[in-house]
């Protein structure tokens, strides 16, 4: 990292992390709401890990910030994984190759790849490799599972750490089963197009 | 032929014949421009997108909850499972709530999805913007979204304040009553403003459906409308585009035709469309396309990127599906805005911890520390302005009016359709911190009282640091911010002797553009 990130960083991190110190010190432990029972089967807070009962709109706020850091980490991490897998080393294959192997002889791309302002710059086959039916079929089995489990969840006792366990294992299985087909099975390409103005 | 291919091809056919009857009525093929526009693959230009399904889900759990919702403060007696309310006189919005969130099956996870997707929409606007400003991606063509997007920043602000004192418990009655002291504070028309935001005197009976209305219809047109200008601008100018690593070379002379066969079979068939010959050659070239030549690393007559459909498509999918796991776990694990430990609204007591939603924490650190002489009533024509109206309302909008017009300070007379590297653009950047760390130590002023517990003391001794902090830090950071930048660039100059475009705030050089972007990201 340069030296200059590293100073712009630096400054922005001094005043940060005080606010998110002050801001943490928000609400003191509560006691938990009770659910009459004879009156609802549902069991909404019942958990799986123990967790506050309430947050100040400070803390909402660091909480906030943390998980959009994350939620735009791990994108990253997705995104370069999808944008490597589909394109062949630096060793065998380069952007734009003419050697790139097509396996079916077919037409490269859609008809609307290609206008008078739009053409392909950059094409890779898909790999069709097996490891991508696996992974394909692994998670869509865990996102039918979760699905099951959510919606059992709805039928018996609505909690809500469980519906919270089965909806991310359910989104991230849909999300890497959209990332496993998009690196082993649609092709890699990038279009050129004049902006016009 | 079996039975399944029969069954195939019928399903084919019927497709077909639909898809002729729509595009007949509807010219499908006309928006088929769209399908192929060029997104650049970065990964900080996925931030727009999460603000854009963060509103998806608003609208989609708001649904739900406006199924159950009743905008009324009419009293009723609660009979629903909390234990602690039960037989009780209370608002029925309050109520209402409650019952969404105990005793209705994914209540409690729709209510907190909606609560923490509100808070995820605003932050990653925020951040989006940020991306935006320190790249340089305002600047001409662009200023008239990144006026849309200031707007629609205001309106997402708006949108959440508004649903904040739906429940009409005691926390959020209270600290809604913040802005509607700030709407009165107005001179000449804060009565007026008043009646038509909150319905009167607050909290009335008219508060929570006005808010309801403006909640529920008013405002989201309004995003949903600003949304739609911002990608109409988006689409007619296209994305800008971080700076090429190489030139990318045309489809003539990198990907041509290498078999005779395939090149044969794409020119007799002169459809325009990349052909792949039998031989397993990629072949892309036409007469139409060969012609083109290799679009140079500084081109920006051009955009290179990812195709809309499938690709980028797919990518969004990644983004919708990880925007939904996050607030998913969100929602499963951390409680936002718990009703039911908080209580109904009491117009007679006032809770121990008062404070608004993160994103005006600032707004309210203007209003502890601004001293009592900003009130002053205009000589002559005896207009009374507050220190509410000087810091609540005077200051943000100050502040929102210079981000506005931010694009025509730092004003570019030609195109620039590439992103610069922050670090090239010393003053710019040492704005940008400056205003960064004014607004988190304003903030930090509007919890001078969890300040003051966390060290000890009382907001008396802390709100004179917080003032000097917020006039001399920013200040001061610009100024480091500025000077090591500049050293940088002055470096640079010495080195190749090109900064021109450096000093002024432009796209930098080709040459030590790329190394830099790379290094930072």
């Amino acid at each position: 990292m340069r030296r200059e990130t590293i100073v712009v960083v630096c400054l922005l991190v001094a005043v940060l992390l005080p606010m998110w110190f002050v801001a943490l010190h928000g609400e003191p432990p509560s006691e938990e709401i009770e659910i009459d029972q004879s009156v609802t089967e549902m069991r909404p807070l019942q958990e799986i890990v123990d967790t506050p009962n309430k947050l100040a709109p400070s803390q909402v706020g660091v909480i906030v910030w943390v998980a959009l850091f994350g939620l735009v980490a791990l994108l990253t991490a997705v995104h370069r994984f999808m944008n490597d897998a589909v394109r062949p080393d630096d060793g065998e294959q380069t952007a734009g190759d003419a050697e790139s192997p097509v396996a079916d002889g077919g037409q490269v791309g859609l008809p609307w790849l290609w206008t008078d302002d739009r053409w392909v710059v950059e094409y890779h086959d898909a790999s069709d490799a097996m490891e991508g039916i696996l992974a394909m079929g692994g998670l869509t089995v865990l996102a039918i599972v979760f699905a099951a489990l959510f919606t059992g969840e709805y039928l018996t006792l609505a909690r809500t750490q469980y519906f919270g366990v089965y909806a991310t294992g359910m989104f991230l299985s849909l999300a890497l089963l959209t990332v496993a087909y998009y690196a082993w099975f649609m092709p890699h390409v990038e279009v050129a197009e004049r902006r016009g103005h | 032929m079996s039975r399944i291919d029969r069954l195939a091809d019928r399903a084919t056919e019927v497709g077909t014949r639909a898809y002729d009857w729509t595009d007949q009525r509807f010219d499908l093929d006309s928006g088929r421009e769209f399908l192929g526009k060029a997104f650049p693959a970065e990964d900080s230009f996925l931030l727009g997108e999460i603000a854009l399904f963060c509103f998806l889900i608003l609208i989609l759990t708001g649904l739900f909850l406006g199924m159950f919702f009743e905008p009324s403060t009419s009293d009723v007696e609660y009979e629903g499972s909390v234990d602690r309310y039960q037989g009780e006189e209370m608002p029925e919005a309050f109520v209402s709530v409650l019952h969404i969130t105990y005793d209705i099956p994914f209540g409690m996870f729709i209510r907190r999805m909606h609560h923490w997707a509100a808070h995820l929409f605003v932050a990653s606007i925020g951040l989006h913007m940020l991306r935006v400003f320190f790249t340089g991606a305002y600047r001409n063509p662009r200023e008239p979204n990144w006026v849309v997007g200031t707007g629609l920043a205001g309106l997402a602000m708006g949108a959440a304040y508004t649903g904040y004192a739906l429940p009409f418990d005691e926390f959020a009655a209270t600290a809604t009553s913040i802005g509607y002291n700030l709407a009165i504070s107005v001179p000449v028309v804060g009565d007026v403003l008043g009646k038509a935001f909150f319905g009167g005197e607050f909290p009335s009976s008219a508060t929570i459906p006005r808010l309801y209305f403006l909640h529920v219809l008013v405002i989201p047109v309004a995003i949903a409308g600003l949304l739609g200008v911002h990608m109409a601008i988006l689409l007619r100018q296209k994305h800008t585009e971080a700076p090429r690593d190489d030139d990318v070379p045309a489809p003539g002379e990198a990907t041509v035709v290498e078999s005779e066969t395939a090149a044969e079979s794409n020119v007799s068939g002169d459809t325009g469309d990349p052909v792949v010959g039998d031989g397993g050659v990629t072949a892309v070239g036409t007469d139409d396309h060969r012609g083109r030549s290799t679009v140079d690393r500084d081109d920006d007559s051009v955009v290179v990127g990812l195709p809309a459909f499938p690709n980028q498509a797919a990518v969004s999918a990644v983004v919708f599906f990880l925007t939904l796991a996050t607030l998913s776990t969100l929602a499963g694990f951390l409680p936002v805005h718990n009703i039911a430990e908080y209580g109904p609204n009491n117009p007679a007591g006032t809770p121990e911890l008062i404070m608004p939603d993160w994103f005006l924490m600032w707004v309210y650190g203007f209003l502890k520390l601004l001293p009592s002489w900003t009130s002053f009533t205009v000589p002559v024509v005896g207009i009374h302005v507050s220190a509410e109206f000087v810091g609540g309302v005077l200051m943000p909008a100050l502040v929102f009016g210079a981000i506005a017009v931010w694009p025509f300070v730092d004003y570019h007379d030609e195109s620039t359709h590439f992103t610069a590297n922050p670090l090239a653009r010393p003053w710019q950047t040492a704005v940008g911190v400056a205003a960064i760390q004014f607004v988190m130590i304003a903030s930090i002023a509007g919890m001078n009282n969890l300040l003051g517990r966390a060290v000890g003391v009382g907001t008396e001794v802390v709100n004179p640091i917080l003032t000097v902090a917020l006039l001399v830090v920013p200040v001061g950071s610009g100024l480091v911010v500025y000077r090591v930048l500049r050293g940088s660039a002055a470096d640079t100059d010495g080195d190749d002797g090109d900064t021109d475009a450096v000093a002024d705030g432009g796209t930098p050089a080709a040459d030590d553009r790329a190394p830099e972007v790379s290094d930072d990201g």
